[in-house]
């Protein structure tokens, strides 16, 4: 049987109409095989997920290569079929202006991040996963690899609740096992200026194969690190909160919640990178 | 071989009630998911265990307070460990500090097992201090 390789012939649009859901039907069995083979993913809690458009909420990790984001696209697609509710996750520009990783990107439906962008895929019965921590939480230091890092990014919450939806967190330990950074050089990004010219908040120092030691973050080869996704149940913001709600309040609670869970699931791991 | 790891988390509360909830180990103990198994014994004693892998490490211990912001515990059969947490002031509220301290045998082995427990309980404790935290500071 001849293996049939993914074509990228012209630039996918960016929106839900870039998603190529015969493109996830063929690339998934194998690209699922090789990530159970190299991440030995557990993925728990897809009950959790109510029939209707939500907003995943995720902690972000693994530097350029965000395994875990992909981890958890592939077993999305496992769960509910690629049939099912389109899932369409919010990336950034630069993921997007990549030659041939924007495209492969945008056929799994990943979208560039933008509120206009977001609001129309909720009204479309799509549902969204976002990662508000970004770059900054990516490229977070090793020895925080275990902590919620959403710089106190509060447009997910202004997001969910303008929308009327619920957001089902995300949390992932594993991700920050396959490189290790350093430090996160966020006084080099600002003294750069790569906030302002690249939206990057950090330039962090770190150890990665084949690169070594590098200034930065370039895509890499992962280690093989165990990757463990629980998917949590849904917060109701108008619910918990109100019409007008307090967002700081709204931060800290959902920001603490995800917290435990990742602490509670990193207690799991034996040893890093082997899981 | 000794060992010792401590962590410690900041509590948005006032010191007394998060020392109340702390010290008590009957309303402690269930709110730490990693603690795969709890039993109250008898009078101050406790069956504790947390989960490694696939493997449940712990046993017996003997609970005291010896004052209203402190809860100690030693083994008394089982893994040889001592367990400390005590509840101090804070300018956002409470600081709650937890040490865990495990006795290991054997001389190349223990080194392993020690490197390898260090990181093991340190993630064990930090993940009951956040479970303590959010229960306080969120009532969940």
């Amino acid at each position: 049987m001849a293996l049939s390789l993914p074509r990228f012939g012209k630039p996918q649009p960016d929106g839900l109409e870039g998603r190529d859901p015969e493109f996830i039907r063929r690339m998934l069995p194998r690209l699922w095989l090789g990530t159970s083979v190299y991440f030995r993913p557990e993925v728990n809690g897809f009950e959790n997920v109510p029939d209707e458009p939500v907003l995943f909420v995720g902690n972000h990790s693994g530097g350029a290569n965000i395994p875990d984001t992909w981890v958890f696209t592939l077993a999305y697609h496992t769960w509910f079929t690629v049939e099912g509710r389109p899932l369409a996750g919010l990336g950034h520009k630069i993921i997007a202006m990549t030659p041939l990783v924007g495209d492969f990107a945008r056929k799994f439906g990943m979208v560039t991040a933008g509120n206009e962008k977001a609001d129309e895929l909720f009204a479309s019965g799509a549902s969204v996963m976002v990662y508000p921590g970004g770059d900054v939480e990516a490229l977070r230091p090793w020895r925080e690899r275990n902590k919620i890092v959403f710089d106190g990014r509060k447009g997910f919450l202004r997001l969910a609740h303008r929308n009327d939806v619920k957001i089902v967190p995300v949390v992932a330990t594993g991700g920050q096992d396959t490189f290790f950074v350093i430090n996160d050089g966020r006084r080099t990004a600002k003294f750069l200026k790569l906030d302002k010219l690249l939206r990057l908040k950090t330039l962090p120092l770190s150890i990665s194969f084949p690169w070594g030691l590098l200034p930065g973050d370039l895509p890499h080869i992962p280690l093989p690190a165990k990757i463990r996704i629980q998917v949590l149940p849904p917060i109701d913001l108008r619910e918990l909160f109100g019409d007008d709600p307090d967002w700081d309040q709204a931060y800290d609670y959902v920001t603490s919640l995800m917290q435990v869970e990742l602490s509670k699931l990193a207690t799991r791991s034996v040893m890093p990178v082997l899981g | 071989m000794t060992t010792s790891v401590t962590e410690s988390v900041v509590v948005r509360h006032p010191v007394a009630e998060v020392a109340a909830l702390a010290t008590d180990p009957e309303r402690l103990l269930p709110m730490v998911d990693g603690i795969g198994r709890f039993d109250h014994v008898r009078d101050r004693e406790y069956d504790v265990f947390i989960d490694v892998g696939t493997i449940h490490v712990g046993g017996r211990v003997a609970v005291a307070t010896p004052d209203d912001r402190t809860l100690v515990w030693q083994s008394v059969r089982g893994t040889e460990n001592g367990f400390r947490l005590h509840v101090t002031e804070h300018p956002d509220g409470a600081l709650v500090t937890a040490t865990l301290r495990i006795k290991l045998y054997g001389l190349v082995m223990a080194r392993v097992s020690e490197f390898l427990a260090r990181g093991i309980v340190s993630r064990h404790l930090i993940a009951g201090l956040e479970q303590l935290r959010h229960g306080i500071e969120h009532g969940a």
